[in-house]
């Protein structure tokens, strides 16, 4: 069990480490060795996620120091998820590069290492059980994902990643003095002690917890690119290389990822009607309220800019903002259904959106316009690319048969009984409702013009599809994801809706890593370093 | 000390802050660097200020401290760590910034593409935007989206 905790860290660090020490590699060996490293995460990712389906809590110590002091990793349902949904997207982006010739032309030589450290750290964030871990991992992650930004140079990506590096530091720098304000209330940074800790602070303690709490709340919203932190985004996922872009789609998602965590550590949804709660500060933090609002906000400016979009790929970044939007709108809800349903849509539209983004890489490959939308004559098998840009199009909007619209259906009754039944302190469900479905309508409106802008408009190509890329097996795949889901939406909404009531519960991870007994003794010294912390917070 | 300690950390963040809103590469890496300072100090304190305490308990053959005369050694290790990725942090800022540079010919945060890449429309004269001299923040986004405006306009009405 622990083995299936440190592989997904320890291969792509060992990995990376190793591909940067051996740059001079010839880029095909890389790739097979880069390949090789997300098929082996990928493994543990799916023994972690069978553990989790069971409800089981797999949780270790790390260099075997005894529970407050050293690092544990933990897996439960949300982490598993995750960490699956990564290595798939990383799988499908390392393939993709491999058929794709003109990427490997583009990206450098410390692609596929900087790729492994962007997998641990996206592995890390997702399995870290602790409030500092969790910021070095993002760190670990920005940085090979600054790398990753700039692959291939030139004024755009330049530009972009200048503007993200700088936001992100900020970001990180609130990041950091929330953890401190934690930390200075309640003597511990462990998620679980957290969230034991957090409803018994004293009254005069309580103000600096919520301060800290609403920093990290706006930490994560950058991450997640909710409106109005959202200036990072769109120049960012539009102007890098497309398996990066496709890797990218679950880096907003680690935001909603922290956000959850964050969630789960306030007394919300039910604990509410506590009257004894609902006096301290903490339960009345707006949190919910914000992120309801800037979900909205969110909804709006991504619908706009989709049907604003003069190029295929800024179209597809601002999907990503319609689809964050989307999921938190069902997450600020605060029920467990809530969670359940944004959750399902969060899995459906990461599998999509890169799919898209690996899909419209092989359609501009083929014009003379590029991905711009403008007539030109079609890419080659354009019927095939149509009808895959036809079945991403349906699922992103959330049109019926595919899996878009089972999550959106998911989110608005979500959304709706939250509302009626009083426990959701956000907007109105009805503004909900309108938000969703008229971001959806702009989808749906903007995607057609593209559609039509691509394959309609303009002869058809006279060259022949050649090269095993130009069929997008890749991006294939991956919508391939969004029927799948919709045909087996109930066990996977199931599982999305045991991992909410899991994770607004709390008492199982709490369990699991108190639970945790290191493999030898401890000292007699921090036997008695931890008496005199558990004495009490100071 | 409390208040010292505490009017540092909001001087080195409001100078920070100021910083790093400015339209210049290089004041914004200044300002990146005193928001980490800030924030580093900020944690520091967040285990209590404590004068003449050591992080590490001293055997007590040596003339010892008990425990309960220990600084809190979370924080200093967690500062550690920060102080670390900070610097690692603004190193790549400036080689970015450098990199920059020598894409876009300008150190500005704001700097436009000079000539767009071969497989997009060109974009013909220069933005309004340009003129302004220090409108970094609030414009941060818009040039990208006007240009892509002004491109799409200008290939359609041929």
């Amino acid at each position: 069990m622990s083995l299936l905790l440190i592989l997904p860290l320890a291969l792509p660090l060992g990995l990376g480490a190793w591909l940067f020490a051996r740059s001079g590699m010839p880029l095909r060996q890389q790739r097979r060795l880069s390949l090789m490293g997300a098929l082996g995460q990928l493994g543990a990712a799916v023994g972690l996620l069978a553990l989790a389906v069971d409800g089981q809590i797999a949780a270790t110590l790390i260099g075997d120091w005894p529970v407050p002091y050293g690092i544990v990793l933990a897996a439960d349902r949300l982490s598993a998820l995750m960490l699956s949904l990564t290595s798939a997207l990383a799988l499908a982006a390392i393939a993709h590069l491999s058929l794709s010739a003109a990427d490997t032309e583009r990206s450098g030589r410390h692609f596929h290492a900087l790729l492994q450290l962007q997998l641990f750290g996206l592995a890390g964030a997702f399995l870290t059980a602790d409030l500092f871990n969790l910021f070095v991992f993002f760190e670990v992650l920005l940085i090979a994902s600054y790398g990753l930004l700039v692959q291939g140079g030139g004024p755009a990506r330049s530009r972009a990643a200048l503007h993200y590096v700088v936001l992100n530091m900020v970001g990180s720098s609130l990041f950091l003095m929330g953890v401190a304000l934690l930390y200075a209330v309640t003597g511990t940074l462990s998620l679980a002690e957290l969230s034991d800790r957090l409803p018994e602070l004293a009254p005069d303690q309580a103000p600096l917890a919520g301060t800290g709490l609403l920093l990290l709340t706006g930490a994560f919203a950058l991450k997640a690119a909710l409106v109005p932190l959202h200036a990072w985004l769109v120049p960012a996922y539009s102007a890098a290389l497309a398996p990066v872009a496709a890797l990218f789609a679950i880096m907003t998602k680690v935001g909603v990822y922290a956000l959850l965590r964050l969630f789960a550590l306030m007394p919300i949804g039910d604990a509410l009607s506590d009257a004894a709660l609902a006096e301290r500060l903490l339960a009345r933090l707006p949190i919910q309220t914000v992120i309801a609002t800037g979900a909205l906000l969110t909804l709006a400016v991504g619908a706009v800019g989709v049907v604003v979009a003069a190029e295929l790929r800024t179209m597809v970044a601002y999907l990503i903002l319609v689809s964050v939007g989307t999921l938190l709108a069902g997450v600020a809800a605060g029920t467990a259904e809530g969670i359940a349903a944004g959750l399902y849509y969060l899995i459906h539209t990461t599998l999509v959106t890169a799919g898209l983004f690996l899909l419209i890489d092989v359609i501009s490959q083929g014009r003379a316009r590029g991905s711009w939308l403008q007539p030109a004559q079609q890419p080659p098998a354009a019927a095939w690319l149509g009808a895959l840009f036809l079945l991403g199009a349906l699922a992103i909007a959330g049109l019926p048969p595919l899996s878009g619209f089972v999550g959106k259906a998911l989110i608005l009754e979500a959304v709706q009984d939250a509302s009626v039944a009083g426990s959701g302190s956000g907007p109105d469900w009805m503004l909900s409702w309108t938000a969703v479905l008229g971001s959806s309508l702009l989808v749906v409106i903007g995607l057609s013009r593209a559609g039509i802008a691509i394959f309609w408009q303009g002869p058809p190509s006279t060259s022949i599809a050649s090269g095993r890329g130009a069929y997008a097996p890749t991006a294939a795949a991956l919508l391939a994801a969004s029927p799948l889901l919709a045909l087996f939406a109930a066990p996977i909404a199931g599982y999305t809706q045991a991992l909410a009531l899991q994770l607004l519960d709390g008492e199982d991870y709490i369990l699991a890593i108190r639970g945790l007994e290191p493999v030898d003794p401890p000292s007699a010294v921090t036997e008695a370093v931890a008496k005199s912390i558990h004495g009490g917070p100071s | 000390m409390l208040w010292l300690f505490a009017g540092s950390i909001g001087l080195l963040m409001g100078g920070g802050a100021y910083l790093v809103l400015r339209a210049h590469g290089f004041s914004v890496v200044l300002g990146l660097m005193l928001l980490t300072y800030a924030t580093n100090l900020f944690v520091f304190a967040s285990g209590g200020l404590q004068v003449g305490r050591a992080p590490v308990q001293v055997p007590a053959q040596t003339g010892g401290n008990a425990i309960e005369l220990m600084a809190d050694p979370l924080p200093q290790a967690l500062v550690l760590t920060a102080i670390v990725i900070g610097f690692a942090m603004t190193a790549l800022v400036l080689v970015l910034i450098l990199r920059a540079l020598s894409d876009l010919g300008s150190e500005r945060v704001d700097a436009q593409p000079m000539g767009a890449a071969p497989s997009e429309p060109q974009v013909g004269e220069a933005l309004p935007e340009q003129g302004q001299p220090d409108a970094c923040q609030p414009d941060e986004f818009r040039p990208s989206e006007s240009q892509l405006g002004e491109s799409q306009a200008g290939e359609e009405e041929p």
